[in-house]
């Protein structure tokens, strides 16, 4: 009896064993039929072989390119949106007045230039305050609306004047950076637009042109009447070279060529936005070949891609890791003190020896990619001892206890920071938050001496950000009328090179002050698949797709 | 049996109540404002307390509280703060996803687990028993969330089988056979720890069953093994089954939650872990109401099942 049993057993057994095997093998039939995704992986040098191939090097239009992203979008509202990854998708979808140039590597363009886009020209009048805009004629937005002056007025009325009909008050908050000091503006004809200031405003091309929380993006005045202010975002409409196809919130974005573009039609017929927030998953799935481009690549995974032969290609974003210094803690009032921080910190060494020389050291708040940035302008150098005689000359000889609070994903550089303040006698008690929590407390408390944040501008107006006392940017509350007063200088100053000498005065003070410690620019916002051709990584947090194509 | 089913029904109630409440003040008492995340840091006072109002988050907590019940009980879930969006058609297509990877996990859990506690009951104390329960219990060891980093690693990355992220390929759009591959991992990451307990709760069902006087009379009486395992043994062990299946969805809807991540799964899982991300409180709200009703739900069916197969407690 138990002998027919175990035979009974034996056979179910192997049946269950054969029928696994006929599935596994199966989906590895299938997997490589069905969609190729493994292919690379598979076989990495047969992919090698092929870039030689002149044939096969010609751009493959009509494909699809996925680009892994590793937040979420935000809102496919121009007005609205935040975040640089986001404003990577809307500006596929939308344009502004003018662009960025993204053409240019880094070493071609160490600051990337403002182009002509919606607006063929421009002119600013002698006195700075008014910006005139001549615009691209033909252009219609994607549901077949004409692009003129009247929709460059609605979009700016959307977010501006408290009076219009589709006045919206998160446009308005997110694009006050840009629109505060607006008097008024003027639809002059049909394809002439004016904005007039009430001070010269140095920055504000840099600012259309760019995405932070707003952007100065044109969205079609159709689709907001008909839709709405809340749900235009989930249906945007502009005139850019990709048109708007589907949004599955927290998974995918999918925009399709815009085969009506008024300029340069795009290659890839499909581009597909995934988010995949996992640092590890983003990895795996760019190795595997189920995206071409992926975002963010983590530090740990950065050396192991270039190792297999991925490409992590470096620039100089326009970005900066830094603490910033609470100016009422009862430590850091004293300037000698936040000298004394900002010269007890091994930048060049964390630079190289923690991040794997993926970052450059930074030393003043016009990081790398900012106008104002200069490369040998190192205030304080890394040299402990003179960091010792100044906290003795604060009046802390054996140093002293201050909390640091952060949010996830800094852990490694942080307590990099706190081993070597400890050096001097300084000990950090580390506070690590959720981005959200932390976003919403980074204003600090007297009791916190320090935090951390990443940010930053191509256009010198970021010192303004940091160091201005009406600038809410200012997360350790640090004034010096001082620099308020270069600032206005800057601002108003007409001639580009006069107001930029400005900036870097501006600079100069809030270095000096140590309002704030940079800590390193990261060189790298993405890695690219094998397959992947025509990339260009300019000196921005963002970049062109257009042009990019993915070999078969 | 009717009594015990409206007593056990009447019993839900106040555990719901008691949820939603819990669920309701959890979000409020974030440290986060939802407001400020929304207009940003630089908004004005004067906006921050207009939007404020309009989201009736000035009100007192009782009153949100009630006005928040009385939405959810008539199935209003509201709109997304941050993205304006309704949130009950959004959460209904992601809890299907994550329905739909809960019962991959249950096929590899009750597939596994039932087969291999059978024959580990039928040939208890035998190389085959102890060899595959040391297995098992290997398996109930391993947290999930590095199994599903193991598997994606192995099967993905190292053999390129299968898909390492996502629920369809989406250069070629959606298919069930796409489905199914990307189904594969996540399922086996989430369902290979339950194995374990699947299979020796019917390991132990299966001994207890074989050595009761009727199953060795039939056995006296020179029945087949096949015929004993079809007509009597699995009838005799359905209720343990259910019971532990019933237990396991529950297990296997939270612990999809994560494996969601790993795998970057569209469901309930990276929706509720972007929004407490992005403090969308509707979103947070309705998530975990969903997820706990269901919870709830699958409990009182279990239990009302297994007392209907089990003459003992009528």
């Amino acid at each position: 009896m138990r002998k027919s049993t175990f035979k009974t057993g034996s056979r179910l057994l192997l049946l269950l064993t054969l029928a696994l095997s006929v599935v596994v093998t199966g989906c590895q039939a299938a997997t490589k039929n069905n969609n190729g995704v493994n292919q690379a992986t598979v076989s990495p040098s047969a992919t090698t072989s092929t870039e030689t191939d002149a044939a096969t090097n010609e751009p493959v239009k009509d494909g699809t390119l996925i680009v892994a992203l590793s937040t979420d979008v935000t809102l496919l509202d121009p007005t609205r949106q935040g975040g640089w990854q986001t404003f990577l998708v809307n500006r596929n979808i939308h344009e502004s007045l003018v662009k960025e140039d993204l053409s240019k590597t880094s070493e071609e363009a160490a600051v990337v230039e403002i182009i002509p886009s919606l607006a063929e020209t421009w002119e600013v009048s002698p006195d700075g305050l008014t910006y005139t805009f001549h615009l691209r004629k033909g252009v219609k937005f994607q549901d077949g609306t004409d692009f003129n002056a009247d929709a460059v007025e609605f979009n700016v009325r959307r977010a501006w004047d408290k009076e219009f009909e589709f006045f919206d008050e998160v446009s308005a908050t997110n694009m006050s950076r840009i629109y505060n000091d607006l008097k008024s503006i003027q639809a002059v004809d049909a394809n002439t637009f004016s904005f007039t200031f009430n001070h010269p405003f140095q920055a504000f091309l840099r600012l259309l042109a760019q995405g932070s929380t707003g952007s100065g993006l044109i969205a079609s005045p159709t689709a907001i009447r008909e839709l709405g202010n809340d749900k235009y975002a989930e249906h945007p409409v502009g005139t850019g070279p990709f048109v708007f196809v589907e949004r599955v919130i927290g998974d995918h974005v999918t925009v399709k060529r815009n085969d009506n573009y008024w300029g340069d039609k795009a290659y890839a017929q499909q581009l597909i936005f995934r988010l995949i927030a996992d640092n590890n998953a983003r990895a795996t799935a760019l190795r595997t070949g189920e995206v071409d481009i992926i975002l963010s690549p983590a530090g740990e995974t950065i050396s192991s891609l270039k190792q297999d032969g991925f490409s992590v290609p470096a620039a100089n974003l326009p970005s900066v890791f830094y603490l910033t210094l609470n100016t009422q803690n009862e430590y850091f009032k004293d300037i000698k003190v936040r000298q004394a921080f900002a010269y007890a910190i091994d930048r060049e060494s964390l630079s190289k020896d923690l991040l794997e020389g993926n970052a450059t050291p930074a030393y003043s708040a016009a990081h790398t990619g900012n106008e104002a940035y200069d490369a040998d302008h190192k205030p304080f150098p890394y040299d402990p001892e003179k960091a010792k005689q100044l906290l003795a000359e604060a009046g802390y000889p054996d140093g002293f206890g201050v909390t640091i609070q952060t949010y996830t994903g800094n852990e490694a550089y942080v307590e990099w920071v706190q081993r070597d303040l400890a050096k001097v006698g300084i000990q950090l008690k580390i506070e690590t938050f959720d981005w959200a929590t932390f976003g919403a407390q980074r204003f600090m408390k007297p009791e916190v001496g320090v935090n951390t944040m990443s940010w930053g501008f191509v256009t010198a107006y970021w010192i303004y950000v940091l160091g201005h006392s009406e600038s809410t940017g200012r997360y350790g509350g640090y004034t010096n009328p001082a620099i308020d007063e270069v600032i206005a200088k800057a601002n108003n100053e007409i001639d580009p090179d006069k107001a930029l000498a400005y900036w870097k005065e501006a600079r100069d003070i809030i270095d000096n002050d140590v309002a704030i410690v940079p800590l390193f620019s990261s060189n790298t916002s993405l890695a690219q698949g094998r397959n992947v051709k025509g990339l260009i990584v300019p000196s921005q947090n963002w970049f062109d797709l257009t042009k990019v194509w993915t070999e078969k | 049996m009717t009594g015990y089913m409206i007593k056990r029904l009447l019993a839900v109630f106040p555990v719901l109540l008691v949820v939603t409440f819990l669920v309701f003040l959890s979000v409020h008492f974030s440290p986060v404002n939802p407001v400020e995340s929304l207009l940003g840091n630089e908004a004005s006072p004067e906006a921050v307390a207009k939007l404020t109002h309009e989201l009736g988050l000035d009100k007192p907590i009782m009153n949100q509280y009630a006005s928040w019940l009385g939405a959810i009980f008539s199935g209003e879930l509201g709109d997304s703060i941050i993205r304006r969006v309704p949130v009950a058609p959004i959460l209904e297509e992601r809890f299907i996803n994550t329905l739909i990877l809960a019962a991959g996990g249950l096929v590899v859990c009750l597939g596994f687990g039932i087969t291999v506690g059978i024959f580990a009951g039928l040939k208890s104390g035998s190389w085959f028993d102890r060899v595959v329960m040391f297995f098992v219990m290997i398996g109930a060891n391993l947290p999930t969330f590095w199994l599903g980093i193991v598997l994606m690693w192995l099967f993905s990355l190292k053999l390129g089988w299968l898909p390492s992220s996502g629920m369809y390929d989406m250069r070629e759009g959606k298919s069930l056979a796409s489905l199914l591959q990307h189904l594969i991992l996540p399922s086996l990451a989430i369902g290979i720890s339950s194995v374990a307990i699947v299979a020796r709760l019917i390991r132990a069902s299966v001994i207890d069953v074989m050595n009761s006087d009727f199953m060795l009379t039939l056995r006296s009486h020179g029945m087949s093994a096949g015929r004993m395992l079809g007509k009597h043994l699995l009838r005799n062990i359905l209720a343990p089954i259910l019971t532990i299946s019933g237990l396991e969805i529950g297990y296997l809807l939270s612990g999809v939650l994560f494996v969601e991540t790993v795998f970057s799964w569209p469901g309930i899982g990276t929706l509720l872990y972007n929004s407490i991300m992005g403090h969308d409180i509707p979103f947070i709200q309705a998530g975990v109401l969903l997820v706990a009703f269901t919870y709830v739900l699958i409990n009182l069916i279990t239990d009302i099942l297994v007392a209907f197969l089990n003459p003992r407690l009528k």
